[in-house]
């Protein structure tokens, strides 16, 4: 089924292998929830925040449908 | 008394035309002479020249977007500043030049090196300074109706009480989730409304958390990054500019705070991502 993710810059960054666009339209397994989805796209769990799907705010195992908008926002605290 | 200094306000005031309109206008100098010549300081000059009619000039601009009643609402005002650090100074400075009447910063921390880049008031000459204290003579320095609190000290939990008192928004510019987390209770605590900011590199997020609404405990809680209770910008690090956006966008809302003009963030996590210009809303 496929997606789009929207990814923060400086979390894109920190993608291991680096994600080719800040902005993705991705192919992915029925049953992939958002933490398989973190993984699936390298980054680093603990630097993710918060992640939203269609606009609203979602759980780690909120299990992702065909066509939905995904926005993964990073954790930050600098002041 | 008033009525002799509403009447050299009269006397001493020129027209200027301003944001469609025409202001009878009141120079500093004779601000500052009224204020010696009576039982009033130079802040309760002020409001009493918008309290009947008359702008002092060093807020002709403001006079646009907030009126001269939401002037004079922002002098009658206290808001307090939780670090003095890249948003922290960028926000007094702003709260300054705005008329916040009293502006209280607290700080533990002197300037050093690696501020120069985004942190208002660090300068070479005030290296190892304290923070509070520089930004103290440097908003006096800016606006003379502004009364400044310095505290040298670090905010926790048995001294916000205190701190929070009289305050009418607090502007959270802290670099630390633990601290953001007790200074959200103190507020709620002290029923004032807590104005959060946070920055990594290019990246900002900002709320404005009014007492019995819910706050950052409703956002997933970060892993940390590097350090525990802190966030990606231990791996950015901070430019000069995502700070000043952020300070500017948390005194935006202190400024609809005290004078109910405008929709703030309540109930919502503004994330700005500088690097695309793309944004995300999180509705609580």
């Amino acid at each position: 089924m496929e997606i789009v993710v929207k990814v923060a810059t400086i979390l894109a960054g920190k993608a291991v292998p680096p994600l080719p666009s800040t902005e993705l339209d991705l192919d992915i397994a029925d049953g992939t929830d958002v933490d398989a989805l973190i993984a699936e796209l390298g980054l680093p769990g603990v630097l993710v925040g918060s992640v939203t799907v269609n606009k609203r705010r979602s759980s780690r195992d909120h299990v992702l449908e065909d066509g939905d908008k995904v926005a993964i926002i990073p954790a930050i605290s600098g002041g | 008394m008033r009525q002799g200094i509403i009447e050299a306000m009269r006397e001493s005031s020129h027209e200027v035309s301003e944001a469609g309109g025409v202001y009878r206008c009141l120079s500093l100098e004779i601000q500052k002479e009224l204020a010696s010549r009576s039982d009033l300081t130079p802040r309760e000059v002020s409001i009493l020249a918008l309290d009947n009619g008359f702008i002092p000039l060093k807020y002709l601009k403001n006079i646009g977007t907030i009126g001269t009643d939401g002037q004079a609402a922002l002098l009658r005002s206290k808001v307090l500043v939780v670090g003095a650090g890249g948003i922290g100074g960028n926000a007094a400075e702003l709260l300054a030049r705005m008329g916040v009447g009293t502006i209280a910063i607290v700080d533990p921390d002197v300037f050093e090196e690696s501020n120069l880049n985004r942190q208002d008031f660090a300068t070479e000459a005030s290296l190892g300074l304290s923070k509070v204290e520089v930004v103290s003579e440097s908003l006096e320095a800016i606006n003379c109706d502004v009364t400044v609190e310095a505290h040298m000290l670090e905010a926790e939990g048995a001294n916000l009480a205190g701190l929070i008192e009289g305050a009418y928004a607090v502007i959270d510019a802290l670099d630390s989730i633990d601290d953001r987390l007790l200074l959200q209770k103190a507020c709620r605590d002290g029923n004032v409304v807590m104005i959060h900011g946070a920055i990594a590199g290019s990246f900002i997020q900002a709320m404005t958390i009014f007492p019995g609404d819910p706050g950052l405990e409703s956002l997933s809680a970060p892993g940390g990054g590097k350090e525990k209770s802190r966030g990606i910008e231990t791996e950015t690090g901070n430019p000069a500019t995502s700070p000043a956006l952020a300070a500017a966008i948390q005194v935006q809302e202190a400024i609809k705070v005290i004078t109910g003009r405008g929709t703030a963030l309540k109930r919502r996590m503004l994330y700005l991502d500088l690097d695309d210009w793309t944004f995300e809303f999180i509705e609580l």
